[in-house]
Parts: structure tokens; sequence; C-alpha cells
């Protein structure tokens, strides 16, 4: 068993940790509030201190940390304050790009190594995520260019986002030649093309902006298509959600954990009750424990499914258990840090009940408890290797039959 | 315009987040600092800060230099990911229980080995020892001119730079000609944050360790026996409110205050009470 995290890892967790020090933790009253000229600042000091650059590899200008640097960033900087840390898009962006390469790639490579570049999946429709194969929004083929018509919801930050990677039917899933996941393409489309519009902006309890745009004959020149090409949408998509996305968004759920405890940890030091500090009660250090419990747990399994993708092989099953595993720890945790910060946990001044209210807002990013539940049970009934899915069994420490 | 090669003096204080759990070990009368994660002290940061600043504006080389047991690679390591070009670590058994005298002597050897240098940075003082005695020494190891208490620094032409020091009742502009050391207080920059290439700079810079025997130095000038300076007792000062209210006319009251400070030992007691005054 050879999965570490590395000392190169251990030093963006410190700089992250620095980094949340001075520029989020002494400002949480601004980030509380939605002051939305701080939270533009600090995007900008996020980009300045690379944090997207970690998983970008060196020979594409990148500091290499990888996946796995890269969701201990995210985990340190979503202690500091829940919320959706700017990196995320850039990353989306990177993802993108590289996926679809040539032109699109060329074009915005400068700006995403700069941090000047943002990018969210452009994928949900209004009857769901998931049932790909109802999708209402099509591209239909005009000489090189095709045209892109229709609407998509729940875009994490689709306000202000440069670009998206959008699925679009592109043939009739009943038809033989395009049956199934067969019909569907995925294409870049950029804000700026004629057509595109931001239709309405919702916000979450937390604060969180998604929007809904629209596609009125958008047109998209051809080498746009994201490889592997016209009817092979799903794999593209599926590999930036994963490995953006969903270890993206494991990160950050993590970091609800981990602020949950910290926070905890120093209120049972500081609130004295009958005369001796609270940790001194068995109760509380249980629940400290079980906190601490689920903190090992999701890190391990988070930092693995980053690891084995570091190591070039698939950790799709692993992504999904990750998900699901640090969703409901994030909600558990937060609810024991609530319980042992008494009345001031659910104070708007206290972190609690931020990191409380937070959580359930990632359930359905990345795909739902019930998603990821699925996607676990099918593989794990179906597979030859069950847990691991399509990888080999020896870089496997799951087995289960 | 001439490069400019720097050299920072950097200390390992115990992090100020583990401070609640440093003791004084009464029997040693040393500090219980085992398990006290080292951090690179404030000041420092405010010296590496001008270093980096001034490699950036005129090009040249920021090298770190530290004296300290094994394990003070970590703060040398901290300065790489702000930015310094190498780091070079002083550590031999030889160079322990150094004072300030002596701490100045082999930072000044190693600084001398080093070559070709320009500027010495260092903290106007250490945020454990407070003393602000090794940057004037290490400038007379050295024989460079020294500047303390700097709160800003101004380069003008390639050997000369522009300072201005803080004095109690203001401050004083100087013209300095380089080599020169500097030792800065906190208000001359606002030291930066590290990026996320520091944690490659780490992997790929070299901290260079060297002994004794790396570089020159008097044995009789170095770590205890070295040091003219020896600790005669360490105690602990608890600090504790007591609230005492004292009733009466105003003058009267002003007479029990004397007398109470003068008991205390804050007043001398020959002190004599104006009557007109008090």
């Amino acid at each position: 068993m050879s999965f570490k995290v590395t000392h190169e890892q251990e030093l963006a967790r410190k700089i992250a940790l620095e980094f949340a020090e001075r520029e989020i933790i002494p400002h949480r009253d601004k980030l509380r509030v939605e002051d939305e000229e701080f939270e533009e600042q600090l995007a900008v000091k996020e980009a300045k201190a690379g944090f997207h650059l970690a998983m970008i590899p060196r020979d594409e200008g990148g500091t290499g940390l990888g996946q796995g640097g890269r969701v201990i960033i995210l985990e340190e900087l979503g202690a500091a304050f829940p919320r959706m840390v700017s990196s995320l898009h850039r990353e989306f962006a990177y993802a993108f790009a590289k996926a679809t390469g040539g032109v699109v790639k060329e074009k915005w490579m400068p700006r995403i190594l700069k941090g000047e570049a943002s990018a969210a999946p452009f994928i949900n429709e209004p009857q769901g995520g998931s049932d790909v194969m109802n999708f209402a929004t099509t591209a239909r083929k005009d000489g090189d260019d095709w045209i892109i018509n229709g609407r998509k919801c729940f875009i994490s930050d689709g306000h202000k986002v440069d670009f998206g990677m959008i699925l679009v039917k592109t043939g009739d899933p009943k038809d033989p030649a395009t049956r199934g996941a067969r019909s569907l393409t995925a294409f870049v489309v950029e804000k700026d093309m004629p057509g595109f519009k931001v239709e309405r902006v919702e916000k979450s309890m937390v604060g969180h902006i998604t929007a809904t745009v629209s596609f009125s004959d958008v047109r998209v020149p051809g080498n746009y298509i994201v490889p592997p090409g016209v009817g092979r949408g799903l794999t593209p998509v599926f590999m930036a959600v994963w490995d953006v996305g969903r270890l993206g968004i494991s990160a950050m759920l993590l970091g609800c954990i981990l602020g949950s405890c910290r926070c905890s940890i120093k209120f049972a030091k500081e609130r004295v009750l009958f005369g001796k500090p609270i940790h001194d009660l068995q109760a509380i250090r249980h629940r400290i424990a079980d906190m601490y419990i689920d903190l090992a747990a999701a890190r391990s399994l988070t930092y693995r499914a980053a690891w084995l993708r570091d190591q070039g092989l698939s950790s799709s099953q692993e992504q999904s258990i990750a998900k699901y595993y640090c969703t409901q720890a994030a909600i558990r945790t937060s609810l024991h840090a609530i319980n042992i910060h008494g009345g001031s946990g659910v104070m708007d001044e206290y972190m609690p009940q931020m990191y409380y209210r937070y959580a359930p807002c990632l359930i359905s990013a990345g795909g739902t408890d019930e998603v990821m539940k699925d996607t676990i049970g099918v593989a794990a009934i179906n597979g030859a290797n069950p847990v691991m899915g399509a990888n080999p069994a020896e870089t496997s420490g799951f087995h289960i039959m | 315009m001439k490069e400019l090669n720097s050299v920072v003096c950097i200390k390992p204080v115990p992090d100020q987040r583990f401070w609640d759990k440093i003791s004084l070990d009464p029997k040693t009368q040393t500090l219980r600092r085992a398990g006290i994660p080292v951090a690179l002290g404030p000041l420092d940061l405010n010296a590496l800060e001008e270093a980096l600043r001034i490699k950036e504006a005129r090009g040249g080389k920021v090298t770190v230099i530290s004296m300290g047991p094994p394990g003070t690679e970590e703060i040398l390591e901290w300065a790489i990911v702000l930015g310094a070009d190498e780091a070079v670590l002083l550590s031999d058994r030889a160079f322990a229980g150094a004072d300030t005298l002596a701490t100045a002597y082999v930072l000044a050897s190693g600084i001398k080995k080093l070559g070709d240098v320009d500027l010495v940075f260092l903290g106007n003082e250490s945020l454990d020892g407070s003393t602000g005695q090794v940057g004037p020494q290490v400038a007379e190891f050295l024989g460079m001119s020294h500047l303390t208490h700097i709160t800003k620094i101004d380069l003008a032409g390639d050997t000369k730079l522009k300072a201005r020091f803080h004095i109690e009742f203001g401050s004083i502009d100087v013209e300095v000609k380089t080599p020169v050391v500097i030792a800065v207080d906190k208000e001359v920059n606002e030291p930066r944050l590290a990026n996320i290439w520091g944690a490659v700079w780490a992997q790929e810079r070299k901290i260079n360790c060297w002994s004794i025997n790396d570089v020159e130095v008097d044995k009789d000038k170095i770590g205890l026996p070295g040091s003219p300076t020896q600790v005669a007792g360490v105690t602990t000062i608890e600090l504790k409110r007591k609230g005492e209210m004292l009733t009466g006319e105003p003058a009267d009251i002003a007479r029990q205050l004397v007398k109470k400070l003068q008991t205390d030992k804050v007043l001398p007691e020959a002190l004599v009470c104006r009557r007109d005054v008090v």
C-alpha cells in the first residue's frame, strides 16, 4: 500500500492555511453577509495565490501538485469559510480546454494560467441533471458549424463564467444510428457567443448563486466539439464532472468537516461549565471523537480517490463513495458542532450554523446521494472487480468478494 | 543597474499559536519547548520581504541563513516557499548554547563564506530573545555599516540606498553605501503571502547544511564557551489583576497611592512629596 500525502502537498496545505488565516478568517463577517465586492476581491487573491494551478501539470504551465494537492487546498479554504471556492471554476476552465484541445485550448490557456478564466458545466435542465436521455437542448449541423438551442439551469456561477461545456442532443436516442448515449455531444460554448443569455439567477440558502442560461441559435464552430466527437459527449462530461466537480465538492465538504472539528475543539476548551471546560465532559469528548472519526474517514476516501487519479488510474467509484460519505459526514459533524456550541451554535456570528447550512447545499452538486449510491450499487453488483469498476484489481484496496 | 545579492538572517521561534503550551522548567531554568512547532519570527518575515522586493526590482539572489539545531530546516524551507533562492543552515553541536555575540560570530562566518553580498537583512529583534543585538554584532564581524529600526528603504543608485529609521520622537532619513547590514521594524513592509508555486520551489531549491568544518571560526568564540553572557536565572511573572479602592479627599488619595507605589517599589522611597502638588 503506497498511498500517501507528499511533502509538497503538505506544503500546499500550509500555504492555503496561511492564506485562509490572513485573507478569509478575519473577514468572515463580510462573507457571512454576502458582500459581493469582497468576494470578488477574494477571488482575485485566490487566483494570485495560484491555487487553481494545482491540477495543471508542470509541462502545461501548472504546479503539478495534482488532484491530491488540489483537494487539500480546497479543504483548507473551505474550512476557513464554507463557500464555492473560486478556483473550482478555474479548474473547470482548464479541464474543458484540455479536453477540447485545438483552438479552444490555445485561446483559453494563457488566461487560465493567469487565473483570469472561469467555466462551469452546462448540464442540468429543468427536468434534472442525471436524466440525460431526455435533455431538450439540441445542436444541429449547419455547414462547419453547429446551432445550439435550449436552456440549462442550476449552473454554478453561470452568470459570470467565461465559458462552459454543454451537453446537448445531436441525434435521436431511439434512432439505431444514434442510439442512447450516442445521441449526446459535448461542446464548448462561450458567454460572448450571440444567442447566449443569462435568463435568471437564483441564490441558495447560503448565498451561492446559480443561473439559468438559454441558447437561442447559438452558432458554435465545429472545432468546439469536445472529443471524442459527435455522439460521444458523455465521456468528457463525466470525466470533468467527476475529476473536477465530484472531487472538488468532496474536498469542500471535507472543509466543512474540518472546520466543524476545529471550531468545536476550540470552543470545548474555552467554554466552562460547572467550573470545568466542557471537554472534561465525556458526552462532549465522545461527540468530538465521532467528528474526528468522520474527518479521518472522509479524508482517507477523498485523498485516495485523488491519489488514484494522480497515478493515472480511474477512480470514478471512489469519487462517488467519497462524495456520498463527505456529504453525510459534513451534515453529521456540523450538527455535532451545533450541539457542542449550544445556543451559540445557531447564532449568526458562530461558524457551526454556516457549516450546517452549507453542507446540504452540496448534496445535488455533482450528483445527489441517490445518484452516488446507485452508481456505487451498480458497480458493486455488476463489476468484475466490484468496488473498483474498471480498475485493475491490484490497484485497489477494496475487495468485497 | 547592478544586481544586489541579499542575505537574510532568520531565527526559529516558537509558533505563536502554541505559546499557551510553553512552560518553564524550574530545574534547568530553560523553556520547555519540546513538541512546540517553530515558525519564522514576524520581523524575519519583514526582513525577507524587503530582500525579495529588492531582488524583484534589481535582480540578484536572496539567500536565507540560520544557526540552529536540526529541525531549523523547516523555517528555511518556508523562506524558500516565500521566494528565497537558497538557504544555509549552520548547525553543529559546537554552536549550541550561544549567546547573541557567539551567534552573530557564526552567522557572520557563514555570510563571509557566501562571498558576494551587498545587503544583509535581519529583523530588528527576535520574538523570543528580543535583545536587538545580533544585527549590529553581525555588522561588526563583517566590517559593514549597520542600520537598526529601519521603517523604509529606497534604492538610490548602484551602491547606495536611502533608509529611514525610527527614533523615540520621530524618524531620521539617511543615505548609506552598500554593503550594509539592515535590521528592520515591522513598519518597513507588509510581508507577502506564499504563492502555491512555493510548494514547488521547496522541492527544487537547496538547503545547505554547514557544520563547524565548513566555516572559518575560532573555536573559542562559538557556542556556550564562547558566550560572555550567562543566564543567571529565569522567572515566570504572574500577571494578576488586583482591584483596590482608595477613599478620601483627592489629596489624601494621592498620598495613599504614592505610599503604596513606594511599598511595591514602583517609586523610590526617597521620593519627596511636594505638599503644594499633592
